[in-house]
C-alpha cells in the first residue's frame, strides 16, 4: 500500500525522523553550531515538561472548547495527517504520543536568520526509532514517486563528512551523532556543518547572546533570543513603534515601547511547574528621560494589590503622573492642542490649579486599581458591570483632599444638568459613613426607573468619593468603596512595603471573571448573534467555549519593572487541570 | 410573464382588479408569480420556500402568509429581550435596535407582520433624530409591530400616547393655553385625511383635544389639569371632546380610507402609476367600515391586480428589500448590525426616515451613487470574508441543488433571484459571469441588472 505524501507533511515527518544510523556521541551544545547571522532562536531545554503539559488531558478539553481548535481538526489535510499518522504508528509498531517522548525528548534549537532563513536541531533520545522512521518515509516517498511515475527527489551527498539528504532538493538535513539537523536551504546546513567544524563564528560567542542567557538563567523549560541590534534599524519596526505611540498605551505601558528602542536584545524565559505556566520577557533597554515616570528609585516601586470580596482584578502601578503629564510635549508633540484643551477643562474643575503641579504633582507615584463583582440590593440592572475603583495616595490631604472633593462635586453637578437639558434622570447626592468614615456617594433612584424588575445599566453605578487620610478613592458604587474602606484600614494597621523595582503588576481571578460572564450570558449572547450573523444555537456553543475557557483558568497575572538592570515583563497563567 | 401597458391604470376595471385571482392559461400560476408574491408580503426567500409557494397555488399561499403562525409569540418575546438587551434608556444609539429589527425580518415567522412594521414607520415617519433616545424608537417600533395587522383605530390611538411619535411631531408639549399643533397636524395631514382637506382651524380644534398629553423625561404622561375639556368640532364634526374622538371623527371622513389605501397600494401594487379614486374605491369602502388591516390585505394579496403586469416589477426594491432579498435567497444570517449601517448609506436608515411622509422611494432610491454601493453591498454579503463573514454560501447552496457546471448554476441563480425571468440578453451577462466555482461572481453579475433592483 502506498501513503499519499504532501510534501509539507513529508518535511515535517522529515523533521522528526532523519536519522540514518546512531552512534551515541557526546555533541557540544546545539547553539554552538549556530552561525551568528542568526536573529532570533528558541531553545526547548526541557521537551517534555512541555509535551506533558500539551498532553494533559485537562488542557486537550480546554482546546477543543475553542472553535478554531475544533475547525482545524475537522479540516481535511488533519484528517489525512491522522491517517498518515496512523500508518506510520503500525509501521513503526508505536503509538504517536510514546514516539513523540522518544523523538522530541532531548533538547531543540530553532532559528530564523536573514531571508528568511531557517534552522532546526533536535538532540533525540532514540535515534534507532528515528532511524526506523526516516528509512521508512524515504521508503515510502519513493514507492510514491513511483507508482504516480514522477522523479525521485531524494538525494543524498557528504559535506564535511557528514550525509546530507534532502527530499525536495530545497531543504537539507543531516544527522550528527543523535542530533538532526533540518534546514531550509542548503548554505545554511552548510554553514552549521561549518560550524561543527570549528569554522565560522558562533552566536553563542556574541556578547548580547551571553548577555540574554545570564539573564535568563539555567531553570528555564525552553527560552528564546532575538537580536534586536538589526531589528531595530528596520523602518518598519520603528513605524510600528511610532504607531503604537499614544497617551494610554505609553502611561499603561511606562512607556516600554521607548524601553524597545534602545534594546539590543530580548529574551523570552518559559516555564512551566504545577499548572502554572509563566513567560517572562526580558531586554537590555532602559527608560529614557521621557518615561521615566514610571520607573522607582532603588528600593522603591508599586504597592502591593488590595484585596475586597468578589475581587475580578487589582491593578497596582508606580507612576508619577505629574512627571508624565510633563513629557507631554516631547511624548506626544501631535496631540498639544488636544491635551491643551484637556488642560484647560481640569483647571476649571479645580478651580485653576495647575494640573500638572498643582492636581497631578499632589499624588504619590503608588496607584491602584480594583475591580469586583457587585452585590445588588434587589433588583439586579439587566447587563451587570462590575464595580471599578481607582485609589491614590495624597502628597498633601489636609490641603488637596478637599479640592479633590469639590472638582468632584462639579463632576456630579455637571453630569446631572447634562442629563437634565437631555431629560434624562438625574442622581441624588448623599453623605453615608462606613466604618466611621463619612463619604460622599451619587445614585439613581430606583422609584424614577422605568422599569424596576429590568433595571438599565445605569444602576451598576453608585459613584462614590472617599477621603481617608492619605487616601484618596474614585470608585463607581459604594459597594465598593466600603469594602475598600475596610482594606485599606487594614492597610494602614500594618503598611506595606513597595514591591522593589517593579511599576506594574496586575492579577486577575478567572473564577469571577467567569461568574460575570455567566451572569451576563444573555446579553453577550445575543450581542454575538447580531454582530455575527449567527444563530443562537451557535452564539450559545461559543460562549460556552468562552465560559469553559474562563473556567480551565485560576488566575492570570503580570508584573513589569527593573529588576538586576534588566527590564522584565512576566505574564503567569495558572490553570485548573485535573 | 405576459407583458402589456403596465401604466394604463386609468383604464383598469375595479371588480376585475379586485377580485380573487385564479391561474387560468393566460396567466397561469408559476415560479415568477411565488417570487411576486413572496417578496411583496415579505422580504424574499429562497428555493425550498419559493417551491413551496408555489406548490401550495395563491389562494393557499396567501392563506398560509396572512395566519398567525403557533411560534411567532414566543419568537416575539425572545427578540423583544434581546431589543432590550441592545438599546438603554439612556442612550441616543439605536444601532442595536436597527441590527434586531433586520434580523427579525430575516427570522420572523410571520415576514408579513414585519413588512407592515416597516409599512407603518414609513407612513408614521416618527424618527430618531428627533425623540434622540434609543428606549423610545424600540417601543414605537413595538406599538407598529403590535397593531401592524389589526386595527388602524388602534394604532392611532397608541400613537397618540407614544413619545416617539410625538416627539418626532415637535409635541414635547402641550397645555391648554397654547395647544402645540404638530401631533394634530400630522394625524390630519398625514395620518388620516390626507393633505388640503382638513383647515387650519381643524387642526387648532384637533390640538385642544390632545391638550394636557406631555412627553417630559423622556415619558408620556397625561396632566388632567391640562385637558381642554370644553367642546370642538373637527372635519364638520362637533361635541367632540378627547383625542380619541378626534381619531374617530377622522377616520369617519371618506378621505381617510382613501389616503391609507391609496399609500398601501403603493407598497404592495405599483409606485409607478397612481391609481384613480374610483380603481382604490372598493378597497377603500371595505377598510372604512372597520379600518381592520388583515382584510384589506387578503384582498390586495389575492387579487387579479396584484397578479398582473400593473403589480408585476411596477416597485423599486428599497435597500432593504435588496439586501434582504439576496439574504434570504441564500437561506442565510448576516452580521446585522453592519448591515443597518449600510442601508443608513444606501438612504434607508431603519428609524431615521428622513421625513414625516417616510422615505421618498421609488426612483429616489436610485442613482449613480446608490446603484454602485448596491452594487459593492452585493458583493460584501456574498463575499466568503469580511465585515458579513463569509456567511452566505452560493456555491454550496447551487451545488446542494445539483447546479454545479456553469450553464447549471447559471440557471439556478437566475431562478433562484429572478424566478427565471430575465431577458436574453440579460442572460448572456449573467452566463458570461458564471464559471465554475465562481458563484459569488455571478450573483454579483445578477444582483447589479436592472431587473434584480425591482420588485
Amino acid at each position: 500500500m502506498f501513503v499519499k505524501l504532501p510534501r509539507v507533511l513529508l518535511l515535517v515527518l522529515a523533521l522528526a525522523s532523519a536519522v540514518s544510523s546512531a552512534r551515541a556521541e557526546k555533541l557540544p551544545p546545539a547553539i554552538d553550531w549556530l552561525p551568528e547571522q542568526a536573529l532570533a532562536v528558541i531553545q526547548v531545554e526541557q521537551p517534555k515538561v512541555i509535551l506533558d503539559a500539551a498532553l494533559n488531558p485537562g488542557l486537550q478539553a480546554l482546546l477543543e472548547a475553542t472553535p478554531e481548535y475544533r475547525q482545524a481538526l475537522a479540516a481535511p489535510q488533519f484528517v489525512q495527517f491522522r491517517a498518515i499518522v496512523t500508518y506510520f504508528e503500525a509501521k513503526l509498531g508505536t503509538d504517536w504520543r510514546a514516539a513523540a517522548r522518544k523523538l522530541l525528548g532531548g533538547k531543540l534549537l530553532l532559528a530564523a536568520g536573514p531571508h528568511n532563513r531557517v534552522v532546526l536541531m533536535l538532540d533525540t533520545e532514540d535515534a534507532e526509532l528515528l532511524g526506523k522512521l526516516h528509512s521508512e518515509l524515504v521508503t515510502t516517498a519513493r514507492a510514491d514517486a513511483a507508482g504516480k511515475g514522477r522523479e525521485d527527489k531524494i538525494k543524498s551527498a557528504d559535506y564535511q563528512g557528514v550525509e546530507c539528504w534532502t527530499f525536495d532538493g530545497r531543504e537539507a538535513h543531516a544527522i550528527v551523532g543523535n542530533r538532526l539537523i533540518m534546514a531550509s536551504h542548503n548554505e545554511v546546513l552548510k554553514a552549521v556543518l561549518d560550524l561543527k567544524a570549528n569554522s565560522g563564528a558562533s552566536l553563542a560567542r556574541s556578547d548580547f547572546y551571553k548577555a540574554a542567557k545570564a539573564a535568563v538563567g539555567d531553570s528555564a523549560v525552553a527560552w528564546a533570543f532575538a537580536n534586536l541590534s538589526e531589528v531595530k534599524q528596520q523602518p518598519a519596526f520603528i513605524e510600528g513603534l511610532n504607531r503604537a505611540r499614544n497617551p494610554a498605551v505609553t502611561f499603561l505601558s511606562a512607556g516600554l515601547l521607548d524601553v524597545a528602542r534602545t534594546s539590543n536584545w530580548v529574551a523570552a524565559r518559559i516555564g512551566y511547574e504545577n499548572g502554572a505556566a509563566r513567560l517572562t520577557l526580558l531586554s537590555d533597554g532602559r527608560p529614557g528621560d521621557d518615561t521615566g515616570f514610571a520607573w522607582a528609585k532603588s528600593g522603591d516601586g508599586a504597592w502591593p494589590n488590595l484585596v475586597v470580596p468578589r475581587q475580578l482584578a487589582g491593578i497596582t502601578l508606580y507612576r508619577d503622573l505629574a512627571g508624565f503629564y510633563s513629557q507631554k510635549d516631547k511624548l506626544f508633540p501631535e496631540r498639544t492642542s488636544g491635551l491643551v484643551f484637556f488642560e484647560n477643562m481640569m483647571e476649571i474643575f479645580f478651580s485653576g490649579r495647575k494640573l500638572t503641579d498643582e492636581v497631578m504633582g499632589e499624588a504619590q507615584p503608588q496607584i491602584r486599581l480594583v475591580a469586583a463583582a457587585q452585590k445588588y440590593d434587589g433588583a439586579a440592572p439587566v447587563v451587570q458591570v462590575p464595580a471599578l475603583a481607582l485609589v491614590f495616595r495624597m502628597k498633601h490631604p489636609e490641603q488637596f483632599s478637599d479640592v479633590a472633593e469639590e472638582a468632584w462635586q462639579k463632576g456630579l453637578g455637571l453630569l446631572n444638568f447634562t442629563r437634565g437639558q437631555k431629560a434624562l434622570q438625574g442622581m441624588i447626592i448623599d453623605k453615608p459613613s462606613h466604618a466611621g468614615v463619612t463619604y460622599s456617594v451619587a445614585y439613581f433612584s430606583k422609584a424614577s426607573a422605568e422599569d424596576r424588575e429590568h433595571l438599565p445599566i445605569r444602576f451598576n453605578f453608585r459613584p462614590a468619593l472617599v477621603k481617608m487620610g492619605e487616601y484618596l478613592v474614585i470608585s463607581s458604587t459604594d459597594g465598593l468603596a466600603n469594602d475598600l474602606i475596610d482594606a485599606l484600614q487594614k492597610e494602614k494597621a500594618a503598611p506595606p512595603r513597595p514591591v522593589s523595582g517593579v511599576n506594574t503588576l496586575l492579577t486577575l481571578d478567572a473564577a469571577q471573571a467567569a461568574a460575570l460572564v455567566e451572569v451576563n450570558r444573555s446579553a453577550l449572547v445575543a450581542d454575538n448573534m447580531v454582530k455575527k450573523g449567527i444563530s443562537r444555537e451557535r452564539a450559545n456553543k461559543e460562549f460556552d467555549g468562552v465560559l469553559m475557557i474562563l473556567k480551565r483558568l485560576q488566575s492570570v497575572s503580570l508584573s513589569m519593572g527593573d529588576k538586576s538592570q534588566h527590564t522584565e515583563l512576566t505574564l503567569e497563567v495558572k490553570l485548573n487541570l485535573p | 410573464m405576459k407583458r402589456s401597458n403596465p401604466n394604463a391604470h386609468d383604464t383598469i376595471d375595479p371588480a376585475w382588479a379586485w377580485s380573487a385571482y385564479q391561474p387560468n392559461g393566460a396567466q397561469p400560476w408559476n415560479l415568477a408569480w411565488a417570487g411576486h408574491l413572496l417578496r411583496r408580503a415579505g422580504f424574499g426567500a429562497g428555493w425550498r420556500q419559493l417551491q413551496a409557494t408555489l406548490a401550495a397555488g395563491p389562494a393557499k399561499a396567501v392563506d398560509g402568509l396572512l395566519a398567525r403562525p403557533a411560534g411567532l409569540a414566543g419568537f416575539t418575546r425572545d427578540f423583544d429581550a434581546f431589543e432590550a438587551s441592545a438599546v438603554g434608556p439612556d442612550s441616543e444609539e439605536i444601532d442595536g435596535l436597527r441590527g434586531w429589527w433586520l434580523r427579525r425580518m430575516l427570522e420572523s415567522p410571520q415576514p408579513l407582520e414585519e413588512r407592515l412594521t416597516l409599512f407603518w414607520h414609513h407612513f408614521i415617519g416618527a424618527s430618531n433624530v428627533r425623540a434622540q433616545n434609543g428606549l423610545l424608537m424600540r417601543k414605537h417600533v413595538q406599538v407598529l409591530r403590535q397593531h401592524a395587522l389589526g386595527s388602524y383605530q388602534e394604532l392611532l390611538v397608541a400613537l397618540s400616547r407614544d413619545s416617539a411619535t410625538l416627539l418626532s411631531c415637535d409635541d414635547d408639549e402641550k397645555a391648554t393655553s397654547s395647544p402645540n399643533v404638530g401631533f394634530a397636524r400630522a394625524l390630519l395631514e398625514n395620518y388620516t385625511v390626507g393633505p388640503g382637506v382638513a383647515t387650519p382651524i381643524d387642526q387648532r380644534e384637533a390640538a385642544r383635544a390632545f391638550a394636557g398629553r406631555y412627553v417630559m423625561g423622556k415619558q408620556y404622561r397625561e396632566v388632567p389639569s391640562q385637558f381642554d375639556r370644553a367642546e370642538k368640532t373637527v372635519l364638520g364634526r362637533s361635541k367632540l371632546q378627547t383625542g380619541e374622538d378626534v381619531i374617530a371623527a377622522a377616520l369617519a371622513h371618506p378621505a381617510t380610507a382613501r389616503n391609507v389605501v391609496r399609500r398601501l397600494y403603493g407598497w404592495f401594487i405599483s409606485e409607478t402609476a397612481p391609481p384613480t379614486d374610483g380603481l382604490i374605491e372598493p378597497l377603500a369602502e371595505s377598510f372604512r367600515r372597520d379600518y381592520q388591516v388583515l382584510p384589506l390585505l387578503r384582498t390586495i394579496l389575492r387579487s387579479n391586480l396584484f397578479y398582473s403586469p400593473h403589480a408585476y416589477r411596477q416597485r423599486i426594491k428599497s435597500p432593504i428589500e435588496f439586501a434582504l432579498g439576496l439574504i434570504l435567497a441564500f437561506d442565510g444570517l448576516v452580521p446585522t448590525t453592519p448591515l443597518g449601517a449600510d442601508l443608513l448609506s444606501l438612504g434607508q436608515g431603519l428609524c431615521t426616515p428622513p421625513l414625516l411622509r417616510g422615505w421618498e422611494g421609488g426612483k429616489g432610491w436610485i442613482n449613480r451613487f446608490t446603484l454602485l454601493a448596491r452594487a459593492n453591498l452585493a458583493a460584501a454579503l456574498v463575499a466568503a470574508d469580511g465585515r458579513y463573514g463569509g456567511n452566505l454560501d452560493p456555491g454550496s447552496l447551487a451545488a446542494a441543488q445539483g447546479a454545479r457546471s456553469p450553464e447549471a448554476l447559471s440557471k439556478f441563480l437566475i431562478d433562484l433571484l429572478l424566478q427565471g425571468d430575465l431577458c436574453e440578453h440579460s442572460r448572456q451577462i449573467v452566463k458570461a459571469a458564471t464559471t465554475t466555482n465562481a458563484a459569488r461572481r455571478a450573483v454579483e453579475a445578477v444582483a447589479v441588472l436592472p431587473e434584480y433592483h425591482l420588485v
